[in-house]
C-alpha cells in the first residue's frame, strides 16, 4: 500500500489530492485544502459591525463581492434595517459581475488548458489565441461590472452596513451596458466551448444532495428550509488532513454550485457529462448573467436613497446567497453596542469538500495507477472549480 | 542568477508565492484583458499554481519573486528562505505580505520581518499599474523609484471633490500615493489601503475623523488597519 499526495494546481489556494494505492491500482482518495488558515470567524470578534465588510472581504479575491454583501445582509438583518431598492439593484449588479468573473477565470484559464493538455494559460496562447483572448476579455467585463458597481474590482469598498455609499457614473454605467450588448451576441458562439462532451473524460453523474438559496430559504433535497435552520443541513465535521471544516447531511455528500443550481432549478441532467456539467452550467450561468445584467438597465433606481442610518443593538443576522461557487452563508450575533460576539461563514467549497472525495471515487476507485492518474484527479476537482482560501477561513473548533 | 546581465529578448522569470493571503494580489497581477495577453509575452509565471501546473526544478532561479499574504509557520519561513537564494529581487506585494493587512493582531509575522525584501508593494489589492511597472523595472535590471506623496494629491491632481469637506471620513491624507484615488475617485472614501505614507499626519487624521463623527473607539481600527510596522498597536 502506497500513498501518493499530489498538490493541486490551477484551483484557487493550496491543497492536495492523496491518493491511496494497492497492488497498482487505486483504493482510496481523499482531497486535503491546506491554505493556511486566518481565522476570520474570529478576527472579526470585539470588531464594530461597521468595519466586519472591509474584513471578511479579504476571505478570498475572487469571492470578496460576494462575501461583502453576503456580511452586509446578515447585519443588516441583525440591526433591524433594510436598505433602500437603489442600494439592493446596485449591490446585485455587483453580484453579477462578480459571477462572469469567477466563471471566465475558471472556465478559460483554469479549465480551458485541460482541454489542449496545455499547464498554463501562458501555453495555450500559442494554440488558441483567439478563445483565450476572448476569456479573459470576458473576465475583464466582470472586473469592469464590480469596478462601476462596487468601486474597485477585488475588495469592493462602495457596500457597507446599511446600503452603498454612492451610485455609479453615467458614463460609467453606460460604457457598461455598451460592452454588455456586445457580449450578448458574442458569448452564444464561445460557450459551446464548455457545454461540448467530447472536451472532457469520461464521468458518473455527481451523487449528492444539490443545495441552493432561493428567496431565502435553503432549498435542498426536494424542501425549503428557513434560513435560521441552517446548522440542520450543514453538519460541520473537522477532519484533521484538511484545514477546512466539511459539511455533510446525514452523511451524505452536499453539492453547491452551477450544477447544482441547474439541476434544482432545471431538473436538468447532466447530458453524459458526469462532474464536468458543472463546467457546462457555468457557461449557461455567464449568458444567463448577460442578459440579466442588461435587463438590470431597464429598472428606475432612485439614486438620491442609497443607504439608512444604522444603530447598534443587540440581535443575531443570517444571511445566504449564490455566490458563483454556490451558497455562501455569513451570520453575526452582536452585542448591544454593535460589536461581533460570534460569526460563522459557510463557503461553498467547504460545503463540497465530500461531494469531491466520493466523486472522485465513484470516477476513479480500481483505476491504474500510472501518470495519468493524479492529472485525471486534479481534473476532476478542478471542475468543482474550490476555492481553498474561502473554505480553509475558520478556525478549527 | 540571471537577473541582471538578462538579454532583452528573454521573458521575465517571476515566481508567486502565496503564503496567508487571498489571493488578490496574485489576482491584480492577472488582471486585465487583451493587455494580460500582452504581459503574458514577456511574462513568464515560472512558478504559479494558480495558472499553471508546469513542474517547477528545484534549482530554478527566478528575476524577481513576488511574495503574497502574511508568514505563518516555520515552513513559510523555510520558503522564503530557500526563494531568496533563488532570485536578485525578492519583494512583498500587498498589505498582508508587507504588515499585515487585515490579518494584523492575529499572531502572523509581515515578509520584511523574516526575509530581506528588496521592496514593498503597497496595497489591498495593489493596483495592477504598480505591480506591471515593477515587472518592466526589474526586467531592465532595477526597482522602480518609490512613490511619494499622498491620496489627497491624487485627488487634486484630477479635481477630484474632496470627501472630507463633505464630511465623509476619508484617509486620503495619510495613505501613499499611487493608486490615482481610486475610491475618492468614485466617490467613496479611501480605506487607506496602501498603509500610511511617511509624512502622515496621523494626530491630524484623527481629528478629521472625529470631526466626520466617527466614534473615538473606531479611530483606531480605521486608521492602522493597512498600515506596515508599529505592532505595538493594539489592535
Ligand atoms: S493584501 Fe489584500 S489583496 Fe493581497 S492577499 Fe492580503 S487581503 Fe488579499
Ligand atoms: S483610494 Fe485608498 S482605499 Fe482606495 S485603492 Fe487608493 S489607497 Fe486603497
Amino acid at each position: 500500500m502506497t500513498n501518493r499526495y499530489e498538490l493541486l494546481t490551477r484551483v484557487e489556494g493550496a491543497g492536495e489530492v492523496q491518493l491511496q494505492i494497492d497492488a497498482g491500482r487505486l483504493v482510496a482518495v481523499r482531497v486535503a485544502m491546506l491554505d493556511i488558515p486566518r481565522g476570520f470567524d474570529r478576527l472579526v470578534r470585539g470588531r464594530h459591525f461597521s468595519e466586519v465588510p472591509r474584513l471578511v472581504s479579504r476571505v478570498c479575491a475572487i469571492c470578496s463581492a460576494a462575501h461583502r454583501v453576503a456580511a452586509a445582509r446578515a447585519l443588516e438583518q441583525a440591526l433591524g434595517v433594510s436598505v433602500p431598492p437603489a442600494a439592493s439593484a446596485l449591490r446585485e449588479l455587483l453580484l453579477l459581475g462578480a459571477l462572469i468573473e469567477s466563471h471566465a477565470l475558471h472556465l478559460f484559464l483554469l479549465v480551458y488548458p485541460d482541454m489542449h493538455r496545455c499547464d498554463s494559460v501562458a501555453e495555450l496562447l500559442a494554440i488558441a489565441p483567439e478563445q483565450v483572448k476572448a476569456g479573459l476579455e470576458l473576465r475583464q467585463l466582470g472586473c469592469l461590472i464590480q469596478e462601476v458597481a462596487g468601486g474597485r474590482a477585488i475588495h469592493p469598498p462602495n457596500v457597507e452596513v446599511g446600503g452603498v455609499v454612492a451610485w455609479p457614473d453615467q458614463n460609467e454605467l453606460e460604457e457598461v451596458f455598451k460592452q454588455l450588448c456586445h457580449w450578448q451576441g458574442r458569448w452564444p458562439a464561445l460557450q459551446g466551448l464548455f457545454t461540448d462532451g467530447n472536451a472532457y473524460p469520461s464521468s458518473h453523474p455527481v451523487e449528492a444532495l444539490d443545495l441552493m438559496v432561493a428567496n431565502g430559504q435553503l432549498w435542498h433535497d426536494g424542501a425549503k428550509w428557513p434560513l435560521a435552520d441552517y446548522a440542520g443541513i450543514l453538519q460541520g465535521v473537522d477532519v484533521d488532513y484538511s484545514h477546512a471544516r466539511q459539511y455533510r447531511h446525514n452523511g451524505s455528500p452536499l453539492l453547491a454550485g452551477a450544477l447544482a443550481r441547474a439541476r434544482l432549478m432545471a431538473g436538468e441532467a447532466d447530458n453524459g457529462l458526469g462532474v464536468f456539467a458543472q463546467c457546462a452550467a457555468q457557461a449557461r450561468e455567464i449568458g444567463e448573467a448577460i442578459d440579466s445584467s442588461i435587463a438590470w438597465f431597464a429598472g428606475n433606481y432612485d439614486a438620491r436613497q442609497l443607504s439608512v442610518p444604522v444603530a447598534p443593538r443587540a440581535g443575531f443576522g443570517v444571511a445566504a446567497l449564490e455566490a458563483p461557487r454556490g451558497t455562501l452563508l455569513h451570520a453575526y450575533h452582536l452585542a448591544a453596542d454593535g460589536t461581533v460576539v460570534d460569526a460563522e461563514i459557510i463557503t461553498p467549497t467547504a460545503i463540497n469538500q465530500l461531494a469531491m472525495e466520493s466523486h472522485l471515487s465513484s470516477d476513479l476507485m480500481g483505476e491504474k495507477a500510472d501518470d495519468g492518474l493524479s492529472a485525471w484527479a486534479a481534473q476532476i476537482v478542478r471542475a468543482f472549480d474550490p476555492c481553498i482560501s474561502c473554505a480553509v477561513h475558520q478556525i478549527r473548533s | 542568477m540571471n537577473g541582471a546581465g538578462k538579454s532583452g529578448h528573454d521573458p521575465l522569470r517571476v515566481g508567486l508565492i502565496k503564503l496567508a493571503s487571498c489571493s488578490g494580489c496574485q489576482l491584480s497581477l492577472l488582471a486585465g484583458g487583451s493587455a494580460l495577453v500582452l504581459r503574458l509575452q514577456w511574462i513568464e509565471l515560472a512558478r504559479c499554481p494558480l495558472l499553471s501546473s508546469a513542474p517547477v526544478s528545484p534549482a530554478g532561479c527566478f528575476d524577481l519573486v513576488l511574495v503574497e499574504g502574511a508568514v505563518e509557520s516555520a515552513a513559510d519561513v523555510e520558503l522564503l528562505q530557500s526563494m531568496r537564494k533563488k532570485t536578485p529581487f525578492l519583494v512583498a506585494v500587498g498589505a498582508c505580505a508587507s504588515g499585515g493587512g487585515v490579518l494584523r493582531g492575529q499572531g502572523l509575522r509581515a515578509v520584511p520581518e523574516v526575509v530581506t525584501v528588496d521592496a514593498i508593494i503597497p496595497g489591498c489589492p495593489p493596483s495592477r499599474s504598480e505591480l506591471v511597472t515593477l515587472c518592466g523595472a526589474v526586467a531592465r535590471g532595477g526597482l522602480p523609484a518609490p512613490l511619494t506623496g499622498v491620496v489627497c494629491l491624487e485627488c487634486r491632481a484630477q479635481s477630484i471633490p474632496c470627501l472630507l469637506e463633505a464630511g465623509q471620513p476619508c484617509l486620503g491624507p495619510v495613505t501613499r500615493a499611487g493608486c490615482q484615488a481610486a475610491c475618492p475617485g468614485r466617490r467613496i472614501p479611501c480605506e487607506g489601503c496602501r498603509g500610511w505614507a511617511e509624512e502622515a499626519n496621523p494626530e491630524e487624521m484623527r481629528r478629521l475623523l472625529q470631526d466626520c463623527g466617527i466614534a473615538s473607539a473606531l479611530i483606531e481600527g480605521r486608521l492602522c488597519q493597512f498600515r506596515e510596522g508599529a505592532h505595538d498597536q493594539s489592535l
